[in-house]
């Protein structure tokens, strides 16, 4: 991927033009309410269940930790009514229900109750058509692209810039103390969360 | 005497200094340990060292996300213009825009933080001396009018805030960048240090040097301030002190001198002017809080508001010695407005070096200095003067993930390393001081405290859009004589002021009727009172402004003490 595009859909996801501030604006991350009584309150509870299991099918448990371990579907819950207008939340959630729609009508059954593996499968389906549709027409217009990409890049989002993957997916260090310019790879392994 | 119901006492100074940003925390710094009883007048809030309230939280700890909704932005249409602002984490340092509106004869975005140590809590820290290549344009070019001061009178002022302030950074050795007396720089990093070789052997005279900035990279001599950390969360105020800010660095020292009354909350009005003796006997300001008007008396007046507010609170001050506003007999009081134009450069991808990798977020990174109209060599057909870069080079985070296709854990796993090198630079170019580039007084239209509002009427012209040609293709140039790859080059365009270094609108010079201000940063007609923020500056340079600012205003303390033992003022 031409690092270009890949600051052009960056942009797409910020909605805003991409400048170094902004790129340091996506390492925002979240604290979501962790209390297991929780409930939606932007999204419906299918709506919330579908992001949720999309978000860890795109992102699964693995050794490290998944999107439901970040609670990215919290996440989208409380910071879409804070950062969007009543306006795009509504065209955000259209998209969301079209997509179960989708899901539903090439599965059978509610994306949410099939199998991890079909799952998986009808998200790479979804994810290729998508990107072969942005790659096929690079000038496309943001309102043009697929909706799935604009909730993948949200998705995305939410997690990687979690308190939980932070800490247990990157190398987290708030208070360094001191620089090395240039130092091996292999004494961090990972990238800096910060 | 002067009195009023508070008693003369309670309202008489040896100083006042208007505003406690860069330069008045210099001010009430030098006139406080010269013995001055010294009232520091600041608009906003108070705040003490280490009172950041967002300084140590992580992101994900601020309500909200710090996520500025859509109906809280709305608050901030000029502010926002700086879209790096718009974090809870930041915000609240800016004005919310119906404080202080003003009219845009032409877009001029007006960036203002009101309160104790003003933007020296919120400016890039990049501190570099100017040269008498800056000090010798005017007359050399035969444009404006000359500085009245060249590099010889300033250096030993440099040497003195640099020691003070603490400045990290390399000595180069170039006539165009003076050396000064720094701390251990911030090291350039791998590819950083790769491109400084490359183009070394490859461009001559390019030269990539670490950014010399306002941080204590060791302890500073004499000083409580602490280290930098590198958590680069600068603008938030550092509970370390580790950056300069009026706050951790002159106002404590102006402080312990016992010599310091500081008021928050008073938006100076105007500057009270006495016929008999010919001086300025005080400043009138307007409670922020209960909108009352007072009056405080002084021997001396420092306006050190803002570049903009300096010579607004001139304008308001007219008197039937100063009709057309304080100090103005030479017409040019809010003329020659300037800024820095930016918002163009290059970016590049790197291969290699993906075994390498950095500890720590360096808030600096390289500084590239001015390398056109330096010479007869270097001499440049379409413009004048000159532009350097600003630039930094890092690894790739997880928002390259965004751009490629895929899912599951295989595919989540692989953005838990860095992604390739990349490189970009930034450049900031000089602005030509133009009579017509200008702010005058609106008095029809007031702000929320009584004070007439601002017109700006500001443009880039000519010599500053043939340079942002250069500064774009000389960008790609050499990002692809250092033999990186994907290289593309942007000039976004922008407005004058978003820059954030104003200057101009009361300049020094030698002729009282053509310049505001004389060699000592003193109204030429009114020597009491001196004016050293960017008001005064004659020519911009394409340098950060800071330093010079705080040089320029140590120096014009000094004089002042010394004029007023020889009973002078």
């Amino acid at each position: 991927m031409e690092r270009r595009e890949a600051i052009k859909y960056t942009a797409f996801f910020m909605g805003a033009t991409l400048s170094a501030s902004t790129i340091a604006a996506l390492i925002e991350g979240c604290k979501v309410d962790t209390s297991e009584t929780w409930v939606p309150s932007h999204f419906t509870k299918e709506e919330a269940d579908f992001v949720n299991e999309l978000s860890e099918t795109i992102l699964p448990k693995t050794t490290t930790p998944g999107a439901k371990d970040a609670m990215v579907d919290r996440f989208l819950d409380t910071v879409r009514p804070l950062r969007y207008t009543a306006e795009e939340n509504e065209k955000f959630k259209t998209g969301i229900n079209t997509l179960m729609e989708q899901a539903k009508k090439d599965l059978g059954k509610d994306f949410v109750r099939e199998a991890p593996e079909k799952r998986l499968e009808w998200v790479n389906t979804i994810d290729k058509n998508s990107y072969d549709a942005i790659h096929a027409n690079p000038d496309m217009k943001n309102e043009e692209r697929p909706f799935y990409l604009s909730l993948k890049e949200q998705i995305l989002g939410g997690y990687f810039s979690s308190e939980t993957v932070a800490k247990n997916f990157f190398a987290f260090d708030p208070i360094p103390g001191s620089y090395d310019p240039c130092m091996p790879y292999e004494k961090v392994g990972r990238a800096w969360a910060l | 005497m002067y009195f009023n119901n508070e008693g003369a006492n309670e309202v008489t100074y040896d100083a006042i200094v208007v505003g406690s940003g860069i330069s008045g925390g210099w001010a009430a710094k030098e006139l406080c340990e010269k013995g001055l009883k010294t009232l520091v007048l600041e608009r906003g809030k108070d705040v003490k060292h280490g009172d950041y309230p967002t300084a140590t939280m992580e992101d994900w700890e601020f309500p909200n996300w710090g996520k500025i909704t859509p109906e809280e932005a709305k608050k901030y249409p000029v502010q926002s213009r700086t879209s790096y602002i718009m974090h809870a984490a930041i915000l609240p340092w800016f004005i919310e825009d119906a404080m202080q509106p003003y009219t845009e004869v032409k877009p001029f975005d007006w960036m203002r933080g009101y309160h104790v140590g003003g933007k020296s809590l919120l400016w890039g820290r990049h501190s570099y001396r100017w040269s008498d290549l800056d000090f010798e344009a005017n007359a050399k070019d035969g444009i404006a009018v000359d500085w009245p001061i060249r590099y010889k009178d300033v250096s030993k002022w440099y040497d003195y805030v640099e020691s003070f302030a603490g400045i990290s950074g390399k000595n180069e050795g170039l006539s165009q960048l003076p050396d000064g007396k720094f701390l251990p720089e911030m090291p350039l990093n791998c590819v950083e240090a790769d491109f400084r070789e490359k183009l070394s052997k490859n461009m001559k005279g390019r030269v990539v040097t670490p950014g010399r900035v306002a941080h204590l990279t060791a302890p500073l001599t004499g000083s409580t301030r602490g280290t930098c950390q590198y958590r680069n969360r600068c603008m938030r105020g550092c509970p370390f002190g580790a950056y300069f800010s009026s706050n951790a660095s002159t106002l404590p020292a102006a402080y312990a001198t016992g010599n310091l009354t500081m008021r928050p909350y008073s938006v100076a009005h105007s500057i009270i002017y006495d016929k008999e003796s010919g001086k300025a006997k005080g400043v009138r300001i307007i409670d922020a809080q209960t909108k009352e008007t007072k009056e405080y008396f002084a021997k001396i007046i420092f306006l050190n508001a803002g570049t903009l507010n300096s010579t607004l609170i001139m304008m308001n001050s007219p008197s039937d010695r100063f009709p057309n506003g304080f100090g103005n007999d030479s017409g040019e009081l809010g003329h020659n407005l300037m800024d820095h134009h930016f918002r163009v450069g290059g970016d590049a991808n790197v291969d290699g070096f993906t075994d390498k990798y950095y500890k720590g977020r360096k808030p600096a990174g390289f500084y590239m200095p001015r390398f056109r109209n330096i010479d007869a060599a270097s001499k440049q057909k379409d413009f004048i003067r000159g532009y350097g870069y600003q630039g930094s080079a890092s690894r790739e985070g997880w928002w390259r993930a965004i751009a490629e296709a895929g899912a599951g854990g295989e595919w989540k796993d692989k953005w838990q390393g860095p992604g390739q090198w990349s490189i970009g630079m930034l450049a900031f170019g000089e602005c030509l001081p133009y009579h017509e580039n200008q702010i005058s007084l609106n008095t029809g239209k007031m702000d929320p405290y009584g004070l007439p509002t601002l017109s700006i009427d500001c443009e880039w012209k000519e010599n500053e859009l043939a340079m942002r040609k250069d500064m774009v293709s000389s960008a790609g140039e050499m990002l692809a004589a250092a033999g990186y790859k994907d290289v593309t080059t942007y000039a976004t365009g922008g407005n004058p002021g978003l820059g954030i270094h104003e200057m101009g609108t009361a300049r020094m010079g030698r002729d009282p009727k053509t310049s505001v201000l004389n060699e000592w940063n003193q109204v030429h007609a009114c020597k009491n009172v001196f004016v050293t923020d960017g008001a005064c500056m004659t020519s911009a340079a394409c340098v950060n402004p800071s330093l010079t600012y705080m040089a320029i205003t140590a120096r014009a303390a000094h004089h002042a003490v010394e004029e007023l033992n020889k009973q002078n003022l």
